[in-house]
């Protein structure tokens, strides 16, 4: 075989290496957003020796409330690939999303979506995610874990196995006891500063009331009226849950929830549309006075020659 | 220090007195012209009355609404900072209190312009002297209206709440035109408004007095003034 042909054999044997061969990382593509069971992505089996904790914001919510669940993971052999986290109901394959166990997740790490699963496609060597969970309307125990995916040449995976235990509505339950939200209107579009007013009925006093902006608390009232002041322009433009809970003597709690779309981007709009009505309005007085004027002088001078004329 | 909250109150019960003592001034000398003009059918005294009551308070309708009126623009000031800065525009009852001062403003302005520019003699010419008592009391109301806005901010309601019921309109709604409909409004005014300039001015309406003289023959009705006795009945 001359020199030439040995060359060509060569470069053919490396261009079906490169075509045929397995990507070298184990996890190169990473996985499409979505809800997942515990199990997947299934081929991850092997430990990884990274770190994986979760907190969450309030341990003992009400049922529904709202409760954020913050997953970190540090370490591990993921760096510069694909890591992915799972927040799980369960550590079993079936059955394990937070809904199967009653959670709804309003917003998951991306703020835009509502998925238990997030990735991010470069791990830089530690990942704090972040889910907002509304608690099952029902009261009882319940546990969220979360599950860490990566590849980098192999199929890794870490659990958070402990989990972290909710103790849902703990208090008495409530009986003929509503809160309703008078104003603002579920849905309402609001702007600048605004008043929460809530008509809260029960057979026993109103030990005290409180109102939570997406699970932060704004302010405790233990006297009426329950009405709170809220600035909007405090809060990012948008949809905010509000939240208005009520505990009654006798440890009852009751709650009702609105949504409020935020939109202080539109406040220069209407204070420019304010204005121009204004002007407007003072330009058209104007125009009516100096109409009135000239007519009446116009009859008054028509009169006048008509009475030279006799 | 006197806070500006205080001097706001000042200001607002100054501008709302004088206006008030224009509005019934005002009031009063087109009902004494009424019973000059029909002085014949009327008692001597009453009309005696009548025509002393005109002379006094054609001049404090004058003054009252001048006063009024630099009040208006005192409340105006003194009320911007009344209320912190960065929440003076949130409130809607707040935005509709200042479009409706300016509107009354704007109305008692007109009820000045007419006073100033034909004198004492716009008594002479009835159709203006309606269009003088009009404006005052279409002033007033909106005024008044101002007042019930101002109410509504401090102890949460106003007696004049029916009225705003009855008109359909709520204080705490924020009042604002489409921008069409603003920009249409708008044009069509200007139009309107240069028109009757343009109409003054061809039939040479800027130089009419109103006096005695002039229209107080035809209409049988003369300027208030302060006599000292009383005009012989015809």
């Amino acid at each position: 075989m001359n020199k030439r042909g040995l060359y060509l054999i060569l470069g053919l044997t490396i261009l079906v290496v490169m075509t045929v061969a397995p990507p070298l990382k184990a996890y190169n593509g990473g996985v499409s957003p979505g809800n997942y069971q515990y199990g997947a992505p299934s081929c991850h089996s092997k430990q990884s020796s990274s770190s994986i904790s979760m907190t969450a914001t309030n341990y003992t919510p009400d049922p529904g409330m709202s409760v954020t669940v913050t997953v970190t993971v540090t370490g591990g052999e993921a760096s510069g690939t694909p890591l992915g986290v799972l927040l799980i109901s369960a550590l079993t394959s079936s059955n394990s999303l937070p809904s199967n166990a009653g959670w709804t997740i309003t917003a998951d790490p991306t703020g835009t979506t509502q998925y238990n699963y997030y990735e991010v496609d470069s791990y830089a060597g530690s990942l704090s995610a972040s889910w907002t969970l509304n608690a099952p309307s029902t009261n009882g125990t319940y546990k969220l874990y979360a599950r860490e995916v990566h590849g980098n040449g192999e199929t890794y995976t870490n659990r958070f196995v402990s989990g972290i235990t909710f103790t849902v509505g703990s208090t008495v339950p409530s009986t003929g006891f509503t809160v309703a939200i008078s104003s603002p209107n579920d849905g309402d579009s609001v702007s600048g500063s605004i008043i929460v007013d809530a008509d809260i009925t029960t057979t026993s006093n109103v030990s005290y009331a409180y109102l939570t902006v997406d699970g932060a608390l704004v302010e405790n009232k233990s006297a009426a009226p329950f009405a709170w002041s809220l600035d909007t322009n405090a809060l990012a433009d948008g949809d905010h849950l509000l939240r208005v809970t009520a505990v009654n003597g006798t440890g009852a709690v009751a709650f009702k929830e609105i949504t409020i779309n935020i939109n202080n981007g539109g406040e220069s709009e209407e204070l420019l549309s304010w204005m121009v009505t204004m002007g407007v309005g003072a330009i058209v007085i104007v125009t009516i006075i100096s109409v009135a004027i000239v007519t009446v002088l116009l009859i008054r001078k028509r009169m006048m020659k008509k009475a030279g004329g006799k | 220090m006197v806070s500006m909250t205080a001097l706001h109150s000042l200001t607002a019960e100054l501008h709302a007195g004088f206006l008030t003592l224009a509005f019934v001034c005002i009031m009063l000398v087109a009902a004494s012209q009424v019973i000059v003009r029909l002085r014949n059918g009327m008692p001597r005294k009453l009309v005696d009355l009548a025509i002393r009551t005109r002379g006094y308070m054609e001049a404090a309708g004058y003054v009252g609404a001048a006063l009024g009126l630099i009040g208006i623009l005192l409340s105006a000031y003194t009320g911007m900072y009344a209320w912190p800065q960065d929440v003076l525009l949130d409130s809607a009852v707040v935005r509709n209190k200042i479009m409706f001062t300016t509107f009354s403003g704007v109305l008692w302005g007109g009820v000045l312009f007419i006073r100033a520019r034909f004198g004492r003699g716009l008594w002479t010419c009835p159709m203006m002297a309606a269009v003088y008592t009009g404006l005052a009391f279409v002033a007033y109301g909106v005024l008044g209206m101002t007042g019930s806005l101002g109410a509504h901010l401090t102890v949460g309601e106003s007696v004049l709440d029916p009225l705003w019921n009855l008109i359909g309109m709520r204080g705490d709604t924020p009042i604002a035109l489409d921008a069409e409909v603003a920009a249409g409004l708008a044009i069509v005014s200007g139009v309107i408004f240069v028109l009757s300039l343009a109409v003054a001015r061809r039939y040479d309406l800027f130089s009419v007095r109103l006096e005695p003289e002039t229209c107080q023959k035809l209409f049988k009705w003369d300027e208030p003034r302060i006599l000292e006795s009383t005009p012989p009945r015809e």
